[in-house]
């Protein structure tokens, strides 16, 4: 055609090329042609009609019609391009799937990855035809993409590691790259996508339509032995960060199993080496997911460490998904309060209209209506009492409640002395709350002496009578009882002080001994002594695990109602009661010692922070507090070192244990080494990867791939065909001249020419 | 007060103190028992509000018609008062499940020296009752001399009648000083049980 132009007398010298350049498409054209027909046929008809002449009426209908077409070809411009070309070698991207699961078993004697590598190897063809012919990139992807040209000999060098497989992801990022689409794409992969493609393939045609805009033919090499991977793995776990004691924790497990048919497996929720539970799924087929729950209903507050395991089987890809680990934190959804009254009172009948008011609180009450030599003068029948089931609370449900409260209470006449022993391990051993209010009937008057309730008393017994004693008294609020959660009921010391002395003054108390050492006196007797020092009337202690508090009196309702009458509000007293029961059942904020991680979950690597805050006996900081801390898990113990000063808390860079549940103990000493408290914190390191779930490959995603895209799948069994890689016919346009076909004077001459032929022949023949 | 103390755990002050609403330790007293028989003057304004603080803060009034006979001088009078009192809240007869009636004994028919009504009013704020009112002269049935001989007759039931009156006594003071302790759940189920047995 260049030659033809060239005997034409164009000069085409410097172009290569030619190519039409026409504006409209194909069907405008016929479209333009046919109108130009159906115009000139309209033209001529009424023009010709007196004409007998079939020929002539033809003459002049075809000769209507080319005018018409020259008039458009001269408005429409068609025209030839002349192109100098410089030839170019197209782009040809090698893609090397580097996540985990790259790493699982390839053949019977390697990775997939490596068995990639040897492929790739020995494919001396494939690679010589892509560095003779084309700008070839080698691209791996599993965390994000990224070019590595000094891979192209032999692979990519080193462990997979990605936790992700997004193959569509990197399809897209090459397109997008390098300026020119590539004319190829080598996808060297397991298939084990975890991203958009792997839910694409879900729906019918997926893969073909969100690839049916790829630019590049896509050549899929796949990975590992698709029919005969064999695996099972906890595939997902769906639990909330947090629960409530005494209520059911659900925990979604989704297991994906291949190769077990028939196979029943015990999914086991463990604490520790402890089985809380257990469930069996019955695989019913060689491959799928199922769905099960397992529920268990923690019965304690704090933080706590959960595995999921599946046993391991024989041939697993893997086992690290045989196992998941969760951190959970248990926390009342309710404080539940048991509250014992030796005789009802006007104390008991504040306390617990107080204790009812507060939602948070679940009270079950017992009171002594009659005692044994009481005579009510009815039938049994006639008589709303029921029996005190000691039994039941003192000891098969001692441990569903968070405080004990025994108010004017004679033990000896209601119950047995283990009894008394279960109220000592409650508190001591399973961290409970215990507290003494006063009365005739309680401390010494109830004959606690020489038994265990007196080892959790943070006072001593009086032994000496009297026990108990009536007047008026204004209690003192003591130092430490300014700042005590409980009995700051102001945040400003002063103020809380003057409040406390506005409060109406009690009028009875029971005789107790000085406070033990290791206890806090929050409010002492204004005038009666317990050794050398004032009697305390309020004293709290932290004691085994759990906590304790006396009131040495029965008459603390005054400060309720007297205050009530007076104009004031209530709220103070309510303050204090709800206050006093937090700290009792151990309320993160009544802790002296604090302590919290700035995360909860952790992937490995990541920079773990501890903060310390600890608290003095009286709720000032402990900036002298000894702290000791140590990490345990995976069945080791590290102690934790390094703590440094942050206004006034303590803090500490950990160094990241690694994947597993981990709890870290912390305790803290006063100055001469006693305990001022402790706390714990649980975290866990995990792989956030979902490329074990499910393990094995999936050839049946990559030869999609290939197909909608044009591709084709390379077997690494065999030597790949470099010839199915397309022709490097590429080149780039660097000029470009434009020869308009109608837009010139022949055209011009040519339209003269027709339309006085066609008036020649009209004139001749005696038309219009 | 002896009585109840022979019936029951609690425990006592067995004297009485007179007291008039504007004294300074009337506040010092938050179970008030209020009888009479005639119509007195009516409280004042500072009395009323006097009297209603107590009862707001946790206090009790059982109001008891010493007169003997049906709509007395003493019973059109207090009713007055309730209504300067607790203009907003229906004084009215209480349902046979109040906790009242089951704090200590069960109790159906009321007793009292005389039977003018069979029932206690009183006024209900949320699950409380701060004021009850007899009109079948308890006191009279629960008046002893020194030696506990009764000092009026009960009609027309005689003893069995007093016993009632004993009883309601004792359920009141339960009531003040345990509230709705018979209605935790804990009761419930054993107090239902019991009552088949009955």
């Amino acid at each position: 055609m260049i030659d033809f132009l060239n005997w034409l007398g164009v000069n085409t010298a410097g172009y290569d090329g030619l190519v039409p350049e026409i504006s409209p498409p194909w069907w405008g054209w016929v479209l333009f042609f046919i109108l130009a027909a159906a115009l000139a046929l309209k033209w001529t008809r009424g023009a010709t009609v007196l004409l007998d002449s079939r020929a002539g009426r033809t003459a002049i209908f075809s000769l209507r019609t080319v005018v018409l077409i020259i008039l458009g070809m001269i408005l429409l411009d068609p025209s030839l391009v002349l192109e100098q070309r410089l030839p170019v070698r197209p782009r040809a991207v090698v893609l090397w799937d580097t996540s985990r699961s790259m790493s699982l078993e390839g053949d019977e004697s390697f990775s997939r990855l490596e068995v990639a590598r040897r492929w790739w190897r020995g494919a001396d063809s494939l690679r010589k035809r892509l560095e003779e012919n084309y700008r070839s990139e080698v691209w791996t992807f599993g965390d994000g993409a990224s070019p590595q040209p000094e891979a192209f000999t032999a692979g990519p060098e080193g462990r997979p590691d990605g936790d992700r497989t997004d193959i569509m992801g990197v399809l897209r990022r090459v397109a997008r790259s390098g300026g020119d689409a590539p004319a190829a794409v080598i996808l060297i992969s397991d298939g084990a996508d975890n991203a958009s493609l792997e839910e694409a393939a879900k729906r019918e045609d997926g893969i073909a339509r969100a690839l049916e805009d790829y630019p590049a033919p896509v050549f899929v090499a796949p990975l590992g032995k698709s029919k005969k991977h064999k695996d099972i793995g906890i595939e997902k776990l769906e639990v909330g960060e947090y629960g409530f004691v005494r209520n059911a924790v659900e925990i979604k497990v989704t297991v994906s199993a291949r190769g077990l048919m028939g196979t029943q497996v015990p999914v086991t929720l463990m604490e520790g080496r402890r089985v809380i539970t257990s469930k069996n799924v019955s695989i019913n087929s060689d491959d799928g997911r199922w769905s099960l729950d397992l529920a268990f209903t923690p019965d304690q507050v704090g933080d706590f460490l959960f595995v999921v395991e599946i046993p391991h089987y024989e041939d697993e890809a893997t086992f690290e998904n045989n196992s998941r680990t969760f951190s959970l934190r248990v926390m009342r959804d309710k404080i539940r309060v048991l509250h014992v009254v030796g005789r009802p009172s006007w104390d008991v009948r504040f306390l617990r209209e107080s204790l009812k008011k507060d939602p948070t609180i679940e009270l079950i009450s017992f009171y002594i209506l009659r005692q044994p030599l009481d005579a009510p003068g009815a039938h049994t029948n006639e008589l709303s009492l029921i029996p005190f089931p000691t039994d039941e609370l003192f000891d098969t449900k001692i441990r569903t409640f968070d405080l004990i409260i025994l108010q004017n209470f004679p033990w000896a006449i209601y119950m047995r002395p283990a009894y008394l022993e279960n109220i000592h391990d409650f508190v001591m051993d399973f961290g409970g709350g215990f507290l003494m209010i006063g009365g005739p009937m309680g401390f010494t008057g109830g004959r606690y002496i020489n038994t265990p309730i007196q080892d959790i008393l943070p006072v001593e017994l009086a032994r000496e009578a009297p026990f108990f004693r009536e007047g008026e008294y204004h209690p003192r609020l003591t130092e430490a009882g300014s700042r005590h959660p409980i009995s700051a009921l102001d945040t400003d010391p002063q103020d809380n002080r003057r409040l406390w002395d506005s409060f109406p003054p009690l009028e009875a108390y029971n005789i107790v001994g000085p406070a033990k050492p290791g206890a806090t006196v929050l409010l002492e007797h204004p005038f009666q002594q317990a050794s050398s020092d004032m009697m305390p009337l309020l004293a709290v202690w932290s004691v085994g695990r759990g906590r304790a508090m006396s009131l040495a009196t029965d008459t603390s309702f005054r400060w309720n109602l007297y205050r009530a009458v007076e104009g004031h509000t209530a709220e103070e007293y309510l303050r204090f009661w709800r206050a006093a029961v937090r700290w009792l059942v151990g309320d993160p904020e009544g802790k002296q010692v604090r302590a919290r991680m700035n995360r909860s979950k952790y992937t490995p690597g990541q920079e773990l922070h501890l903060r310390v805050k600890v608290l003095d006996r009286d709720y000032a900081p402990a900036y002298d507090a000894g702290i000791e801390a140590t990490l345990e898990g995976n069945e080791q113990s590290l102690s934790i070192k390094g703590f440094e000063r942050e206004g006034d808390d303590v803090t500490v860079k950990i160094d990241n244990p690694g994947p597993g549940g981990w709890r870290i103990k912390i305790k803290a000493f006063d100055e001469e080494g006693v305990r001022l408290g402790e706390d714990e914190v649980v975290f866990v390191v995990e792989q956030e990867s979902r490329e074990f779930s499910p393990p094995w490959p999936n050839h049946e995603l990559l030869e999609n791939v290939a197909n909608a895209t044009g591709g084709a799948v390379w077997n690494v069994d065999k030597s790949p065909d470099p010839n199915k890689l397309p022709q490097p016919t590429a080149w780039r346009v660097v000029g470009r001249r434009r020869l308009p076909l109608w837009d010139n004077w022949v055209a011009g001459g040519l339209l003269l020419i027709v339309l006085g032929a066609e008036w020649y022949l009209r004139r001749r023949w005696g038309l219009n | 007060m002896v009585q109840l103390m022979r019936r029951s755990s609690i425990d006592a002050d067995t004297d009485h103190v007179d007291l008039r609403i504007d004294s300074e330790k009337f506040f010092h007293y938050p179970f008030l028992y209020l009888a009479g028989r005639e119509e007195y003057e009516d409280f004042s304004k500072e009395e009323i509000t006097r009297l209603r603080t107590l009862l707001d803060a946790g206090g009790l009034l059982l109001a008891d018609d010493a007169g003997g006979i049906d709509s007395s001088a003493f019973d059109a009078w207090f009713r007055r008062q309730v209504e300067k009192l607790y203009p907003r809240h229906k004084f009215e007869r209480l349902p046979g499940d109040h906790t009242l009636f089951r704090s200590f004994y069960f109790l159906g028919r009321i007793g009292g020296r005389v039977l003018i009504k069979d029932g206690v009013e009183g006024v209900t704020i949320d699950d409380r009752s701060p004021l009850l009112y007899c009109a079948n002269d308890l006191g009279g049935a629960w008046a002893t001399d020194l030696y506990g001989k009764p000092l009026a007759d009960c009609v027309p039931g005689g003893e069995h009648q007093r016993e009632k009156a004993w009883r309601m006594g004792v359920n009141v003071i339960m009531y003040t000083l345990c509230r709705n302790y018979k209605k935790d759940r804990v009761h419930v189920e054993a107090i239902l049980q019991r009552r088949k047995l009955r």
